[in-house]
């Protein structure tokens, strides 16, 4: 008998006005003892949902399941079963891990307390066993000086620590099944890496199974035994992860697979230097003393400099924390910084005005970036409204027209407003954005880690395309390093707001030379 | 449902707006406390044409007039004196029934008009003349209250209106600059509320005597701050908005930013306060107008009826009737304010 089996499931959200399709549709699959299982597919997949249901934790009774499906835990029905049942089984048979570490510890108490509560929960022991037991779990999931960290609150740990403090919390009480949705989406790649390591060395320890959710298949291709595929709440394909990745059966899959990343093209017309940026600084004051002077900084970006070529495109790489993002909007003059970022033929002294006619920033969330009041035409065509307000309506709208068709939208969505769009095209609506203005620069701030594998893929094919067609001169910041594969023809890569090491495309990933470089390729791969 | 389907598609409004509406109409009570209470406010608006001591219309030898709009002397209707026409008078009555017809208002009686022909000491009980009976100054109580419904409510509504202007200028200005500015700001905001308001309205009614702007006045001295901290909050937040920077990154100006980015967000924030901002402005005239520092004698208001109530305990109609009238008004007023504010809450209207 598998350990957990999940036969026909079907869930259903039940909305007041529409009607909703069905999130989960005839989904069955199995697991057994010590198996990593992988759930993979695009968000709203209904691969999250999928978990959810496992341990009942949907918002019922606004979803429902149909009344053939069934989840069974050695050989216990869990579906529909009473709260009492679940509540013995969450927590205690089967941990469950969270995307987002930021938001799943509760910030007003303590680590030690939090995982604590678990295992008291569960386990009929006193505080001080408890306490014994949390610096065990916390020493088995490597954090570094454990014994001090039980005393701190979520905010002060990194984002990888909290993550290890979640794993810590599932794993508390030794369940048999761990399930871990999106666990490392959140994380830095050379964290992600550790977070997978730390699963397996686990699992190997407990001798628990996992079910590993996730959009990216690289990651699941680590971590797996078998692999499932989730396409809009069905399951097309289930199999060996070798199998999958050398023998694909669906044309989804195939894909998934080989989507991951357009091939750089290149364009050796180099139209000569075109920005400079001269050691540049962002420091933002972090303690002043009594008299207001700021004695200590957060060093941001601290001291860069580079040249960046017309119709070249530079890969800025690093962890979050690194300063490119802060790097990239210095450029569009969000930020007050020191130092000189010199665009050809303006002075150093452009004011934000004149940058917007040079240089436009496309940013990482589609779904803050544009506003959700403002009609698509609105959004589009504010650029033109501010620099080129002596233009007519009709010719405004013609050039809105224009930028609109070439990032491939057409003109019904004029009228629209953004939460009518999707994830990818609401990137291209901000890209579209970007270029009314018809700038000779563009900040991609992290334009494509918040969309699902298969549309990064469009994006990034996007951007090539409108390079050549524009000539434009591209800063593609990023924290993943197949998309600047394909996108950069320079790389710099930045660490505590220094830029360690600077090249070219080829010699960075074949000889990087700092050791940070290396981890940072090596994690990628 | 039809008729605001309708509305949305005249006004052009945004599916979010359009979703909010449905979801406000959805709410039954909600829906038929903004009709009641509307209606109840545009009756009261023509109150001049409901209760009045003049006739709506007089035909006097051929001639058509209308007393209710313009004033006219003794002397049109044949009287003998330079005077204005008093309607009330037999002698007038008689001498314009003699050659035409007038046309009383369903209620012959103003707020300030004092009836002398009573035959029973006031206050008087409810009658055929007095519907609701008299105060004890043998003032109509009905006439009074449809006059003094619409002082409160023109009173509440520009209250509410100016100190949300303020408010919502003041919370955005610190709110978007924030830092220096903001804490200022706040510091001296923080001073200005812990002035004792109750205390300051004693005083300055013992020195000048309100008149109903000045008094406006003084409360939105005050009142401004209840909406200032909730779009400043707005404001803070959604000042780091990407699309707030992407207006930024092209050029956008301060104000351009602050008025097409932000402040549309913002709004929804607030008009979920409006209509307990409206029925808070109610409460603090009556009671002021209940203690006697609020507006004088001459004003036709509600605070005014509930002193009398509270004086005249063997009159009950009068308690009774302007506890009524209160009670009906404030709760209208939130039950709105309840209907808004589910259909603006994002959790609920999905």
């Amino acid at each position: 008998m598998p350990l957990l089996e999940v036969k026909n499931l079907t869930v259903g959200f039940s909305s007041r006005d529409e009607q909703q399709a069905l999130a989960v549709d005839d989904v069955s699959f199995s697991l057994d003892k010590g198996e990593v299982l992988g759930i993979v597919g695009e968000s709203g997949s209904g691969k999250s949902v999928t978990a959810l249901s496992i341990l009942g934790l949907l918002p019922y009774p606004k979803a429902y399941h149909l009344s053939q499906s069934s989840i069974t835990f050695n050989g216990l029905e869990l579906l529909n079963a009473q709260e009492n049942l679940l509540r013995g089984i969450r927590g205690s048979k089967i941990g469950f891990i969270f995307q987002e570490p930021m938001s799943s510890l509760n910030p007003l108490h303590r680590i030690e307390d939090q995982i604590a509560e678990n295992l008291m929960q569960h386990q009929q022991i006193s505080k001080r066993e408890a306490r014994k037991k949390v610096l065990k779990l916390l020493l088995l999931t490597g954090i570094q000086n454990a014994r001090k960290r039980m005393k701190a609150y979520p905010y002060e740990l990194s984002g990888g620590q909290r993550q290890r403090v979640m794993i810590a919390m599932a794993i508390a009480n030794n369940p048999d099944i761990l399930i871990a949705d999106e666990p490392t989406t959140a994380l830095d790649v050379t964290v992600q890496q550790q977070i997978i390591d730390l699963l397996l060395k686990l699992k190997k320890k407990l001798g628990m199974a996992i079910i590993f959710i996730s959009h990216d298949l690289q990651v699941i291709k680590k971590i797996a035994d078998r692999v499932c595929v989730m396409k809009s709440g069905k399951l097309i394909e289930c199999n060996s992860t070798a199998n999958i990745f050398s023998n694909p059966q669906c044309d989804y899959t195939k894909t998934l697979i080989s989507s991951h990343s357009p091939l750089k093209i290149n364009n050796n017309v180099l139209g000569g230097p075109f920005l400079r940026v001269d050691g540049l600084k962002v420091w933002f004051p972090l303690k002043k003393n009594f008299w207001g002077r700021v004695e200590e900084y957060v060093k941001a970006v601290d001291g860069v400099s580079f040249e960046l070529q017309r119709n070249q495109t530079l890969g800025i790489v690093g962890e979050s924390g690194s300063g490119k993002s802060t790097l990239g909007q210095s450029i569009v003059g969000l930020n007050k910084f020191s130092g000189n970022i010199i665009i050809e033929k303006q002075g150093a002294k452009s004011t934000n005005r004149e940058k917007g006619l040079k240089a436009q920033i496309v940013f990482q969330d589609p779904y803050n970036a544009l506003n959700p009041r403002m009609t698509i035409e609105e959004i589009v065509r504010e650029g033109l409204d501010i620099h080129f307000s002596h233009l007519s309506d009709k010719d405004k709208i013609a050039r809105v027209l224009i930028v609109l068709q070439e990032v491939g939208l057409n003109k019904d969505v004029l009228n629209k407003y953004p939460h009518e769009f999707s994830g990818g095209q609401r990137q291209r609506i901000a890209i579209a954005r970007a270029l009314v203005l018809e700038p000779e620069l563009l900040i991609l701030d992290e334009p494509t880690s918040a969309l699902d594998v298969t549309i990064q893929a469009q994006v990034l094919k996007l951007l090539q395309d409108i390079q050549i067609k524009r000539n434009l001169s591209y800063i593609f910041i990023s924290h993943d390093m197949k998309a600047v594969k394909a996108m950069a023809d320079v790389i710099a890569v930045m660490k505590d707001g220094k830029i360690i090491e600077f090249g070219t495309s080829d010699k960075i990933f074949t000889h990087p030379e700092n050791p940070y470089t290396q981890k940072l390729i090596l994690a990628s791969l | 449902m039809y008729k605001i389907a309708n509305i949305s598609s005249v006004l052009q409004l945004s599916p979010i707006s359009r979703r909010r509406l449905a979801a406000f109409s959805r709410n039954k009570r909600a829906k038929y406390s903004l009709f009641i209470f509307l209606a109840i406010f545009i009756l009261t608006l023509f109150a001049e044409f409901l209760a009045n001591d003049k006739p709506l219309l007089v035909k006097y030898q051929g001639d058509f007039y209308i007393p209710v709009i313009r004033d006219y002397s003794d002397l049109t209707f044949g009287g003998d004196f330079p005077t204005p026409a008093d309607y009330k008078d037999k002698y007038t009555i008689d001498k314009i029934e003699q050659d035409g017809w007038l046309l009383m208002p369903p209620i012959p009686f103003s707020f300030n008009t004092v009836d002398y022909d009573l035959d029973k000491p006031t206050p008087a009980a409810p009658s055929s003349d007095h519907w609701l009976g008299t105060d004890d100054e043998g003032r109509d109580i009905l006439a009074r209250i449809i006059y003094g419904l619409r002082l409160s409510v023109v009173f509440a509504f520009l209250l509410t209106f100016v100190s949300s202007v303020i408010g919502i200028a003041a919370g955005a200005i610190q709110g978007y600059f924030g830092g220096k500015i903001d804490i200022i700001f706040q510091r001296v905001v923080e001073i200005w509320e812990s002035l004792p308001q109750l205390f300051i309205l004693i005083i300055i009614a013992s020195i000048f005597v309100p008149t109903f702007w000045s008094l406006l006045f003084v409360l939105i001295c005050f009142s401004w701050i209840s909406l200032m901290p909730m779009v400043r909050a707005e404001f803070l937040r959604t000042r780091n908005m990407e699309y707030v920077k992407a207006a930024m990154a092209m050029g956008a100006s301060n104000i351009r930013i602050m008025f097409k980015h932000i402040l549309p967000n913002a709004v929804v924030a607030t008009i979920t306060f409006v209509p307990f901002l409206l029925a808070e402005a109610i409460v603090s005239l009556t009671a002021l107008d209940f203690l006697g520092f609020g507006l004088p004698h001459e004003y036709p208001s509600l605070g005014d009826l509930v002193r009398q109530g509270k004086d005249n305990l063997h009159a009950p109609w009068i308690g009774i009737t302007i506890f009524l009238v209160l009670s009906t008004l404030l709760t209208l007023l939130i039950f709105i304010g309840e209907g808004v504010r589910d259909a603006l809450d994002a959790r609920k209207n999905r």
